[in-house]
């Protein structure tokens, strides 16, 4: 179901209703993980088979663990589950990439290969495995906040589906950490919304998916094989531009309706985006786009495999590491890896400078700096956008060889620049706040009537409805 | 807070649904299939000609551009047969259709439809304007301050290099024939639909859009003309024959040039005329 469907507002309405229903308020939990399930098999009820058995499969293994004593037998036990965590998303995700890409090497039959290119992704996956790992490891790591020793089975298996099937975050994150999440179960009352915090979260997510997001999606559509070949340099730039405001209104839009609908039924989710695209730096990039993911890849994978304490070369080849399979994890593509490589080269590089150069922070190097990492970043996404890597080069061929042709202004490119605008305000907005340059009653009164025109736009000036992009991973 | 956010909202939304009913009618930007269809469905006026088809036949006029009564349902992702439907489900009967059969073969657009005459959406549109897509706030302003020009064809190919690429994808679609199962569905329903709309008194009348000289003879083309010609019987249904006496040049392959187009619109027009089609 998409967040944006007359459907989904039906089953929330329900769902609220029922929630905050005094009479069935014992049943808090079951009433979201049936809604939940709802949510998830609405359009292909098969996707349920796959998602019950993982979330069985985390239950069992995160129960054994929690309550055995013989560490060994835990450390087995955790481990097996985790690599069959990894083995069912690399079948369901990857068989396709590897069927094309080691078809000779694999000696693979005709058949064998069409039975891997046509394996469907099931949706979430990327997402609710690592939710699964992650409860899998801190349960193994004899987290306090999952010490609930003395509850049973059937317990356990409630709040795990609860934990990895609550709808806000289920399909596109934010990806969750059962440490942090599981603290939160208890019974909510009606009266302990925090309405203020639900409305903005919404108003702000949905007008980034509905206005800026879907409308810049038909602008920028333009970025496709070999039609892209035909604009000028300048078009091109600004296309690129905008597709780069899109993929942040996409998915930091979803990540706020989800922390909105989160906070709707009384459960906090950890914030997904900070204005990343003020970061000074690679690694303050990842501080603020996808937080939950980078700080699963942080907690979950790179201090595992040493962090930074194992010298200088090993700092560079983890964070390599970690950014390469951060790129496999958004898609089974070679672009991906690149993509996820181009990140770790950069984040490496930047260390290996920050180590050697020192230089003062002024003003003018900080601008320099967010605009250097701005640029790399929106030029990586080209390989979000395009599905192979000999389309990015012919992107990049077109941009450079593109520059006698006539930049084209039509009411659409002045769209495209409006709408990006609108993530460009919203970053100075952020900035002018941290610098406390608005004072606070300016501000609550502004608040209000910006609130007030994105609700109206998100009425008047919606795009069509896409699917979001994040959900491909 | 909620409650002054909502009073802004609402406000904002009145006046400019007050707007859109007055001195703002039919200003908006067409971006999308869905743009074009509301404008057609909301003008509130009949059209006597229309004609139904794919962004092959986007600037086409026949004899009738200066008319109020005519319109160019031309959805390009879509195609005729979601025009022909639009026609069909809106009760806005014209006297002829002009039915463009390139892309026939594409059937209806579902999407497109249900979101056009979803039955609750599409009643209130004609009270609350400021709903309908084609009325989106800020193409409306930018044309209200820039009116758009109608798209025109190129007026020259491309550079060869990107010629060739578009050609070399239209290649591939022209030597593949259509699934006969599939097709044999769409006419079927296009049938239906233009059974119902023949009956209504409209006359319809199939022509072709001549694209580049190396497809007009491909097996896709040759499939759907033999296909079509089954269907839709001359006894029954007007036929404008293509040209087959002129050279006409494309983009990439099957979207003609201004010049060729210009030329295939007077084609068009002069075909029309013989037809012997009443207009009133």
């Amino acid at each position: 179901m998409l967040f944006n469907s007359f459907s989904f507002i039906f089953l929330l309405i329900i769902t609220f209703v029922l929630f905050y229903a005094k009479f069935l308020r014992k049943y808090q939990i079951p009433i979201l993980i049936i809604s939940s399930f709802i949510f998830y098999a609405y359009y292909k009820p098969i996707l349920l088979v796959l998602f019950v058995f993982s979330i069985l499969l985390n239950t069992s293994s995160s129960y054994f663990v929690l309550n055995s004593e013989n560490q060994k037998k835990r450390k087995l036990i955790a481990g097996i589950a985790i690599a069959l965590n990894l083995l069912l998303l690399a079948f369901f995700k990857y068989s396709p990439l590897v069927a094309t890409s080691f078809k000779e090497e694999l000696g693979l039959t005709a058949s064998w290969s069409t039975f891997f290119l046509t394996i469907p992704l099931p949706i979430g996956i990327s997402f609710y495995t690592f939710e699964g790992i992650s409860l899998l490891v801190d349960v193994l790591r004899n987290n306090d906040a999952l010490k609930e020793k003395k509850i049973g089975f059937t317990t356990h298996l409630i709040n795990t589906s609860f934990f990895i099937s609550f709808f806000p975050h289920l399909i596109a994150g934010p990806i969750l950490k059962a440490h942090d999440f599981y603290p939160q179960m208890k019974t909510k009352y009606f009266s302990d919304i925090d309405w203020e915090r639900v409305i903005k979260y919404l108003i702000m997510g949905y007008f980034l998916k509905m206005v800026v997001a879907d409308n810049l999606n038909e602008l920028t559509a333009k970025i496709t094989f070999p039609y892209f070949l035909g604009y000028s340099s300048a078009n091109l730039l600004l296309l690129l531009f905008g597709y780069s405001m899109q993929i942040f209104a996409d998915f930091a839009g979803y990540s706020s309706i989800a922390i909105g609908l989160g906070l709707l039924f009384g459960y906090d989710l950890p914030k997904n985006f900070n204005f990343p695209y003020i970061s000074k730096s690679f690694a303050e990039f990842w501080t603020r786009w996808h937080i939950s993911l980078s700080t699963w890849l942080k907690e979950y994978l790179y201090f595992p495999l040493g962090g930074n304490r194992n010298g200088k070369i090993r700092t560079y080849i983890n964070l390599f590491i970690v950014m390469l399979l951060g790129g496999f994890w958004h898609g089974a593509g070679w672009s991906y890896a690149l993509w996820g490589t181009g990140h770790g080269a950069f984040l490496a590089l930047e260390r290996f400078l920050k180590d050697r150069v020192k230089m003062k922070e002024t003003i003018l190097l900080q601008t320099i700096n967010t605009l250097i990492v701005f640029l790399v970043v929106t030029f990586l996404w080209l390989l979000f956008k395009l599905p192979n890597f000999s389309q990015v080069l012919d992107f990049l061929k077109a941009l450079a060889n593109n520059t006698g042709m006539k930049f084209v202004i039509s009411s659409k490119e002045v769209n495209l620049v409006i709408l990006s605008s609108f993530v460009v305000f919203y970053h100075i907005y952020y900035l002018f706040m941290k610098s406390n340059k608005i004072g606070v009653k300016i501000n609550y009164n502004f608040q209000q009537m910006v609130y007030g025109v994105l609700l109206f736009l998100i009425v008047v000036n919606s795009g069509n409805q896409s699917a979001f992009i994040y959900f491909q991973f | 807070m909620a409650k002054k956010i909502l009073i802004i909202a609402v406000f904002l939304f009145g006046l400019y649904n007050l707007a859109l009913l007055s001195w703002m009618k039919n200003s908006g930007a067409v971006y999308t299939d869905v743009d074009k269809v509301e404008r057609f469905l909301y003008s509130g006026k009949r059209y006597k000609v229309i004609t139904a088809g794919s962004s092959l036949i986007g600037a086409l006029t026949l004899d009738a551009t200066k008319r109020p009564d005519f319109y160019n349902l031309s959805l390009p992702p879509s195609g005729a047969c979601t025009g022909v439907r639009t026609i069909v489900l809106s009760g806005k009967i014209p006297d002829s259709l002009y039915l463009e059969t390139n892309y026939i073969s594409r059937g209806l657009n579902q999407a497109v439809l249900s979101e056009l005459f979803d039955p609750f959406a599409y009643n209130i549109k004609f009270y609350l304007p400021a709903l309908e897509k084609s009325n989106k706030f800020i193409p409306l302003i930018l044309n209200k301050l820039k009116p758009s020009v109608p798209e025109s064809p190129n007026k020259k190919q491309p550079e060869k290099k990107l010629f060739d690429k578009l050609l070399a994808i239209n290649r591939i679609e022209y030597n593949a024939i259509p699934d006969p199962m599939e097709y044999h569905k769409i006419l079927q329903n296009l049938g239906a639909d233009l059974h119902y709309l023949s009956n209504k008194g409209c006359k319809i009348v199939f022509f072709e859009v001549p694209i580049e000289r190396e497809f007009v003879n491909s097996p896709k083309l040759t499939y759907q003309r033999k296909a079509l010609k089954k269907f839709f019987t001359e006894k029954e249904y007007k036929w404008i024959e293509p040209d087959t006496t002129d050279t006409y040049y494309t983009g990439d392959g099957k979207h003609l040039l201004r010049e060729s187009f210009d030329r295939f619109n007077k084609y068009l027009k002069k075909k029309s005329s013989l037809l012997n089609i009443k207009r009133s």
